[in-house]
């Protein structure tokens, strides 16, 4: 049994015409326990349906395929009563948006018991005190139990949040970018937060469209590009000998402090809609490297070191990837 | 010799909102110049008074105190007749371009629009030609010319949202967090575009971000806010290498750095939310590691400097 959160071949696929499209196609991810995981990608590359994927959430008119398990538990076509054990209790998400993802009529403590109520026999005063404990792990005061959500700023709802996530001690957290809606101040208490979760054994899943945040916090790295998991590795190997030409397309497209005027180096074009992906390498047309082989058929990995992969027939020279930093 | 005025220059600025607990002081005495072919940035974090600076500026707020000077002429003063004209002199671009477009009309005729207000005797044909050749200028083709903005990716509608607030030929050009909604590939792109029009066009910008990394590729000048008033300011490239207001030395030891194996120790404390509500002494002082007794008393005032700050015990 693999220890984690394995994720084996998934394919999420829309009707599409007489057919159907991938949304995502083919995605192989394993997050350990004590490990966070940063999954990168613009818009549109399908790292949000992966996550939802992975709590069973993906909408009906989505057809799933291949393997998703939580220390050995399958979550791809588990009945409603498996899923609601599991969600919650062997694994949890944080949403982008605290705002829209709690209830406005409920107070935290309220909304934090039913979570803890539904997968531990507690009375009521037990549970209140492990909420609180939840709450106080994440940074926040007991007195966040009366609160509702409009009294308390963006952070502090982002802990809830994270507090109701791991009231109930998940295996697996998943957090679908979690600091995007938060100012820089308060992004960097989170992420210290999710990091010390990870390192008191959690599994972490942190998705995000921000290399700096995956630099800061994560152990490894996964880059998605339109469905496909283009690049992926250890954390270190993946920055300093980086093989994709769309993860480093990434990079250099990320403004960093001291940079001064310099021109961005941008990536020219869009990301393709899922349901007109060119064939073969989805990001050829955009690709500076790209050749006539890359239009056939599927690209096979290729494997940089031991723990770094990448899907590309032309990967970059560890002497290109070694500039940038 | 007579020196043209400054593009903009806005003089003691402030604005206040009535809220349930007392008033809230958006903005405090804001004071600043943007001289010709400068660029000016303004950061800081949400509800620190930055839009509302932007806001206030463009006349789309009205002031409660102060001036603001558009090539000279008193702006926030102005008769409604007299604004109008002034607003040529500026073009304005906001964050999501979806809605800051109207969706009912073609992308020419969106581009087109401050042209139809401004030189209502200007004939339709060329209105449009000029629509065209900004829409050239920005990078988009005579195929997105008839579309409507509905049918355009974020990138583009960014481009024509640019094309419109250049028509008028401003000097100068508020950018309300341009790129915020886009991606980071998309996002280098635009900025690409910002840089190299205002290099070729003498552009002045006055660039509102809450991201310190894209200060320094648009602007000369940065401006720190908390609390609705300015903390530090100064040569972007001094202001982040060296750091005088406790408050700016936090915003950028927050930003993530790319480099992996540089990894951070992380602070848990708990954040006040920013306060707004007046009182005395300085509005950071709750977040301040080097506050000391006299910071609940006395209101720092902006050093009258090139690299200023507002703070009784400044970093040396």
């Amino acid at each position: 049994m693999t220890q984690g959160l394995a994720i084996d071949n998934l394919a999420l696929e829309f009707a599409h015409g007489r057919g159907r499209a991938a949304a995502v196609n083919g995605c192989n991810l394993l997050v350990r326990p004590r490990e966070i995981l940063g999954l990168v990608g613009e818009s549109g590359s399908g790292k949000s349906l992966t996550a939802l994927a992975c709590l069973g959430l993906t909408p009906s008119s989505c057809r799933v395929s291949g393997s998703v398990r939580v220390n050995g538990d399958e979550i791809v076509g588990a009945c409603e009563a498996t899923l609601t054990n599991l969600r919650g209790r062997r694994i949890a998400m944080i949403f982008q948006n605290p705002m829209t993802a709690l209830n406005p009529y409920f107070t935290i403590g309220n909304q934090m018991l039913g979570v803890i109520r539904q997968h531990f026999s507690l009375d009521r005063s037990q549970a209140t005190q492990e909420a609180a404990a939840a709450l106080k792990q994440a940074g926040l005061t007991e007195t966040a139990l009366n609160r509702y959500p409009h009294q308390m700023s963006g952070g502090q709802l982002q802990r809830a949040m994270i507090a109701m996530a791991i009231a109930c001690k998940p295996e697996i957290l998943i957090a679908d970018e979690p600091t995007t809606a938060l100012d820089v101040t308060v992004q960097a208490r989170i992420l210290g937060l999710l990091r010390s979760l990870a390192d008191q054994g959690m599994g972490i899943l942190l998705i995000t469209h921000d290399l700096g945040v995956v630099a800061q916090v994560a152990d490894r790295v996964a880059v998605m590009y339109s469905g496909s998991i283009v690049e992926s590795g250890d954390l270190n190997q993946v920055f300093s000998a980086t093989a994709h030409p769309y993860s480093l397309g990434l990079m250099q497209a990320s403004p960093v402090m001291g940079m001064g005027r310099r021109k961005l180096q941008a990536i020219s074009g869009v990301v393709p809609d899922f349901r007109s992906r060119p064939a073969g390498c989805a990001f050829r047309d955009r690709c500076t490297q790209a050749q006539e082989v890359c239009a056939l058929g599927a690209t096979p990995y290729t494997e940089i070191s031991a723990d770094h992969q990448v899907r590309c027939h032309f990967p970059i020279g560890k002497s290109q990837g070694a500039e940038l930093t | 010799m007579t020196t043209s005025p400054p593009p903009l220059r806005v003089d003691r600025i402030s604005k206040r909102y009535q809220a349930k607990h007392g008033t809230v002081h958006a903005l405090n005495d804001l004071s600043f110049e943007i001289r010709a072919g400068r660029s000016m940035a303004i950061v800081g974090e949400s509800g620190c008074g930055k839009t509302t600076a932007a806001y206030c500026i463009a006349g789309l707020q009205p002031v409660d105190g102060g001036t603001v000077y558009l090539a000279g002429e008193d702006f926030s003063g102005a008769s409604r007749s007299q604004q109008k004209r002034l607003r040529r002199d500026f073009g304005i671009v906001f964050q999501n371009p979806l809605s800051a477009l109207n969706p009912r009309m073609r992308i020419w005729q969106n581009v087109a629009e401050p042209l139809r207000v401004h030189e209502p005797d200007m004939v339709v044909s060329n209105r449009r030609q000029l629509a065209e050749s900004m829409l050239e200028r920005v990078g988009l083709g005579r195929q997105h010319l008839q579309a409507f903005p509905g049918e355009l990716s974020g990138g583009q509608l960014q481009r024509v949202v640019l094309a419109r607030a250049l028509i008028l030929n401003p000097k100068l050009v508020i950018l309300d967090e341009p790129t915020s909604a886009l991606d980071v590939s998309i996002q280098a792109q635009v900025l690409n575009l910002l840089q190299e029009l205002r290099d070729t066009l003498a552009l002045s910008y006055l660039f509102i971000t809450h991201n310190l990394a894209l200060v320094e590729v648009l602007t000369d000048d940065v401006m720190v806010m908390y609390a609705g008033s300015v903390v530090e300011s100064g040569p972007a490239d001094v202001v982040f290498a060296k750091p005088r207001h406790p408050y700016t030395r936090e915003l950028i030891q927050s930003i993530p750095d790319t480099s992996p194996g540089k990894q951070k120790v992380f602070r848990l404390i708990d954040v006040n939310p920013v306060q707004q509500f007046s009182g005395g002494g300085c509005a950071f002082r709750q977040r301040c590691m080097n506050a000391g007794a006299d910071c609940s008393e006395v209101v720092p005032r902006l050093e009258l400097q090139a690299h200023a700050v507002a703070c009784l015990y400044p970093i040396s």
